[in-house]
């Protein structure tokens, strides 16, 4: 499937229709009687999806704060994550709320502290060091996590009928994040250096919500949505789109993170 | 007073101005000190993710319910430039993405470091670092509810009143979620307030002052609060932070009004 469209963004008409998931906006009654796999699989996207401020930190600490059109994205895109996760956590409390004892791994535990404490600071001074071109990185890893959530709600929408309402709903806000992110690397890209940026960040990429749980933790979703060998293609088209947006032909930074799972 | 996070996200939206009859501009212009007033209002509006970058890098970012309404805050924030750039526009001054870029680079190494100061800060501090932080957002808070206030005061242009009106009922909010922060997170802590007390009265300056030259922040103090009726909002001001808990007999607002030479 060739990129889709998305030659530019307009971040003002972006900025100016939101979608707004909020739990009055979805029909979530047909989310009464869920499986546990199911659940499991809405646990895991909502504790991605609730982690926005997080991702607006590491951005925002970073030269990307000054791209004034970035950040007016950000601040409509936390707005569409925050009411998105809310809906994710109203399904989750009717059914007696999320999971919450011992989320972090022992790795994870250390990771968060030193996230939440040391990071933003080092992760600001070097970024800073390195200069404008950084963005890039940020929007591939940003497409990236995106098109990976977006092939989960894809996936749940198949397997399970009862939630293709709210995969439905949620898909084009995903696409739409995807376009602006594709759009940008697009406009970047031709500088080396954004180039440069950008791919490491994508073949660093890893599996979204792993760094702090580990990959034991989301293997059983990523086992419910991706184990079955229909799924592969959806993969290959992921990995395909972004060796294309790239211009880097062995890049297949989805395979690769769906592989740190099996090792 | 408590405050309502969940009714606050609910209820939180973009301001308006569709319905006003702003191209009403184009025959009749704001006169050149309001329009440098607000121009100054919109970026600080337009400024505030990168307030929101240093607070996300305390432990404020770990309050859950800080956490809601910061993106609702930083929404609100936004659109309040959106509509300030909406009204410059109609007077022929564009406020594009390119130069509001070209203004946060310009800030140089003193913006890119903040974050890491207020890392270190509140690494150092803990958590009373957030009470902090909230004392800090009510003080500002309060000083653009009463800007826009004053301006909506000061400028009989019915458009422009209501939609300074309407900005200012929004500030008003957020003036209420950081002051019952504040409140609650410096009762009964003897450290916290001395921290806050400390903050405010050697580092506090007027919203704006970080991004925008002397010049025009003097400008602005003299415009909008300059004379009597413009000090009587000031003294406001500091009356509701003298009556949160530690912080008795603190005038920083009418001080830093005083420093610049801006007569009551």
């Amino acid at each position: 499937m060739p990129e889709r469209g998305a030659v530019t963004f307009d971040v003002k008409a972006y900025t100016r229709t939101p979608i707004d998931l909020r739990p009055d906006n979805l029909d979530l009654s047909a989310l009464a009687d869920l499986d546990g796999p199911t659940l499991a699989v809405l646990d895991y996207l909502w504790q991605v999806e609730h982690g926005v401020l997080d991702l607006m930190r590491d951005v925002l600490v970073t030269p990307t704060h000054a791209e004034s059109e970035v950040t007016a994205f950000l601040v409509t895109w936390g707005y569409e994550q925050y009411w998105l996760a809310r809906s994710l956590h109203e399904v989750l409390t009717a059914h007696g709320g999320p999971s919450d004892a011992g989320r972090d791994s022992a790795v994870g535990v250390v990771l968060r502290a030193w996230d939440e404490r040391a990071r933003p600071m080092l992760h600001s001074v070097r970024t800073n060091l390195l200069g404008e071109q950084v963005v890039a990185g940020h929007l591939a890893a940003g497409w990236l996590d995106t098109a990976a959530l977006a092939l989960c709600y894809r996936r749940l929408g198949s397997l399970v009928p009862a939630c293709t309402a709210l995969t439905e709903a949620v898909l084009p806000m995903k696409d739409r994040h995807l376009d602006f992110y594709t759009a940008q690397l697009r406009e970047r890209i031709g500088e080396p250096a954004a180039a440069r940026h950008a791919r490491r960040a994508a073949s660093s990429w890893r599996w979204p919500g792993t760094r702090y749980t580990g990959h034991d933790a989301v293997l059983p979703v990523v086992e419910t949505l991706l184990a079955d060998p229909a799924a592969r293609t959806d993969v290959t088209t992921v990995d395909t789109r972004l060796q294309q947006l790239l211009d880097v032909a062995p890049l297949t930074a989805v395979r690769s993170a769906l592989g740190r799972f099996v090792r | 007073m408590a405050f309502d996070i969940d009714r606050f996200a609910r209820d939180s939206v973009r301001v308006g101005w569709e319905d006003l009859d702003l191209e009403v501009f184009r025959t009749d212009p704001l006169p050149p000190e309001s329009l440098r007033t607000l121009r100054y209002m919109c970026d600080v509006e337009y400024h505030t993710v990168c307030y929101l970058r240093d607070m996300l890098v305390t432990r404020s970012r770990r309050e859950t319910e800080v956490n809601a309404f910061m993106t609702m805050w930083n929404r609100e924030e936004f659109w309040h430039g959106e509509a300030l750039a909406h009204v410059l526009s109609l007077h022929g001054i564009t406020v594009s993405y390119d130069e509001l870029k070209a203004k946060r680079v310009k800030l140089g190494w003193k913006d890119r470091l903040a974050p890491l100061k207020q890392s270190v800060l509140s690494n150092l501090v803990g958590k009373d670092f957030v009470a902090v932080h909230m004392i800090w957002g009510a003080v500002n808070e309060w000083s653009a509810s009463a800007a826009y206030k004053r301006l909506a005061v000061l400028e009989g242009h019915p458009g422009l009143a209501v939609l300074v009106r309407r900005i200012a009922a929004q500030e008003a909010r957020h003036v209420a979620f950081y002051a019952t922060q504040a409140r609650t997170r410096l009762t009964d802590n003897a450290r916290a307030q001395k921290l806050a007390r400390l903050a405010l009265s050697t580092a506090w300056r007027p919203v704006g002052s970080g991004i925008a030259s002397d010049d025009e922040v003097t400008h602005v103090m003299g415009h909008l609060f300059g004379g009597a009726a413009g000090r009587k909002e000031i003294d406001a001001i500091d009356r509701h932070i003298s009556k949160l808990p530690g912080m008795d007999g603190l005038t920083i607002v009418g001080d830093a009004l005083d420093a610049r030479g801006i007569a009551a």
